[in-house]
């Protein structure tokens, strides 16, 4: 595997990466919420999937075990649905982040987009409980945004995606009472709009 | 003759996993950018040896038994099939390097770090790991760092601000060696310095830690999350 990755290094990335935002001048920005529900999730065993299946039985065999995979994490997931379904993250997200912009003088609001200099479009990706490596079984709250800000012609100066992780950490799920999982998602919505609000200001 | 092919790949692949790596890691000046923490007053404050809480992680290989590497340990090479083989690992302790960023990020915010100052900063490194998942056609880098971050007053001994941060970086591509796992890491821990840099609470604890008049701390449930079971640690 680290042959092939070695072999390959040299062909683009096609992943997402930030972009800075240093000297960029914003007179009016317009803020949308593209996507405010994003897809709620658990990470578990997703995070162990390897290359074996697919290694010894082809493309069928990585299928299948994904297509497993995804249905464990999606069972797990289920504790928390209607929990979840409660939980607005992207109003959230987007209070916080217009509350953080309102009060800093650094940048000017407006809600016309033809007036604005620059928008901000703001997508919530995936959120829930995961996993950040193999070598854990500790799960955390996490919110992964999809952030870009766009000038008057419509050219992306600014991209980011964001991931936020929760304080508390446990493998034992019965530990992530609905009053912890709430708790701690709100804490990571309000900290990822003011995040964002603030790279903005203080770019 | 296609399990002999695939034996055969599978080892030739597996040879090149093993042996340590080890990556340059650090948050430099060039990276530091002033953020919320620079809206107060320049203050002195003292960034205390950082404690590294990280889940227990032996390295692999030969480094396995004296287990020399593990406050440098940051991930694991694997083999195709998930293996451990070899260990990735900083060129000195995580807790040092996430110390020297913390006072970097504090300079560059316009305070001052000394060790007999009036305001101690502690931090507790929760996770600092770089992992990769092999999907059919690319491979997935991620990095993360957790700490948590307690400003105390020394005089009284009270918290002033407590607050957990996360940074996280990830690249998609065809493939990459340790200069990407390097840039992964640094982008995650630069991540987690720039969101305490852009911390209103944190400042607006500096500020009263400053003229003496603490603050609630905003993490009403520590005792909780403190109990929190850590596998493997």
């Amino acid at each position: 595997m680290i042959a092939m990755a070695a072999a390959l290094g040299a062909l683009a990335s096609v992943g997402p990466r930030a972009e800075d935002l240093d000297g960029v001048r914003i007179d009016a920005l317009a803020v949308v919420m593209e996507d405010a529900e994003g897809d709620y999730t658990v990470i578990d065993e997703r995070m162990d999937e390897t290359g074996t299946a697919g290694a010894l039985f082809g493309l069928i065999g990585a299928a299948a075990n994904s297509a497993h995979n995804n249905a464990q994490d999606a069972s797990t997931a289920d504790r928390w649905r209607e929990t979840a379904a409660g939980l607005d993250i992207g109003a959230m997200v987007e209070a916080a982040l217009l509350a953080t912009l309102a009060g800093s003088d650094a940048v000017v609001l407006t809600d016309d987009a033809d007036a604005a200099s620059h928008t901000l479009f703001v997508n919530v990706q995936d959120w829930g409980l995961g996993r950040t490596s193999q070598e854990t079984d500790d799960l955390r709250a996490f919110l992964k945004i999809n952030v870009r800000v766009e000038d008057a012609k419509g050219r992306t100066v600014w991209k980011d995606h964001p991931v936020k992780r929760g304080r508390f950490a446990s493998g034992d799920l019965s530990r992530f009472t609905d009053e912890i999982f709430v708790r701690e998602l709100t804490r990571l919505a309000e900290k990822s709009g003011k995040s964002i609000a603030y790279e903005i200001i203080y770019r | 003759m296609r399990l002999v092919i695939l034996a055969g790949a599978a080892l030739s692949l597996c040879a090149c996993a093993f042996g340590d790596n080890a990556l340059e890691l650090g948050y430099t000046d060039a990276v530091a950018k002033p953020g919320v923490l620079s809206e107060a007053a320049p203050t002195a404050i003292d960034v205390t040896d950082v404690q590294d809480a990280r889940e227990a992680r032996k390295p692999v290989g030969k480094a396995a038994t004296a287990d020399p590497k593990r406050p440098m340990l940051v991930g694991y090479k694997r083999n195709g099939f998930g293996q451990n083989t070899g260990n990735i690992v900083a060129e000195e302790p995580v807790a040092d390097i996430v110390e020297a960023a913390l006072e970097t990020m504090l300079e560059a915010n316009g305070h001052m770090v000394a060790e007999d100052a009036p305001l101690a900063m502690e931090t507790t490194l929760r996770d600092f790991w770089f992992d990769y998942k092999t999907g059919l056609v690319s491979v997935e880098f991620v990095a993360d760092v957790i700490a948590d971050v307690v400003l105390r007053d020394r005089a009284s001994g009270m918290v002033l601000f407590e607050d957990s941060f996360s940074g996280s970086a990830s690249a998609k591509q065809a493939g990459g060696l340790s200069g990407t796992w390097e840039r992964v890491m640094n982008d995650a821990l630069a991540d987690m310095i720039r969101q305490v840099s852009l911390s209103g609470e944190l400042a607006e604890a500096i500020e009263d830690g400053a003229a003496e008049e603490p603050v609630d701390a905003p993490m009403a449930d520590t005792d909780e999350m403190m109990d929190a079971p850590r596998t493997g640690s």
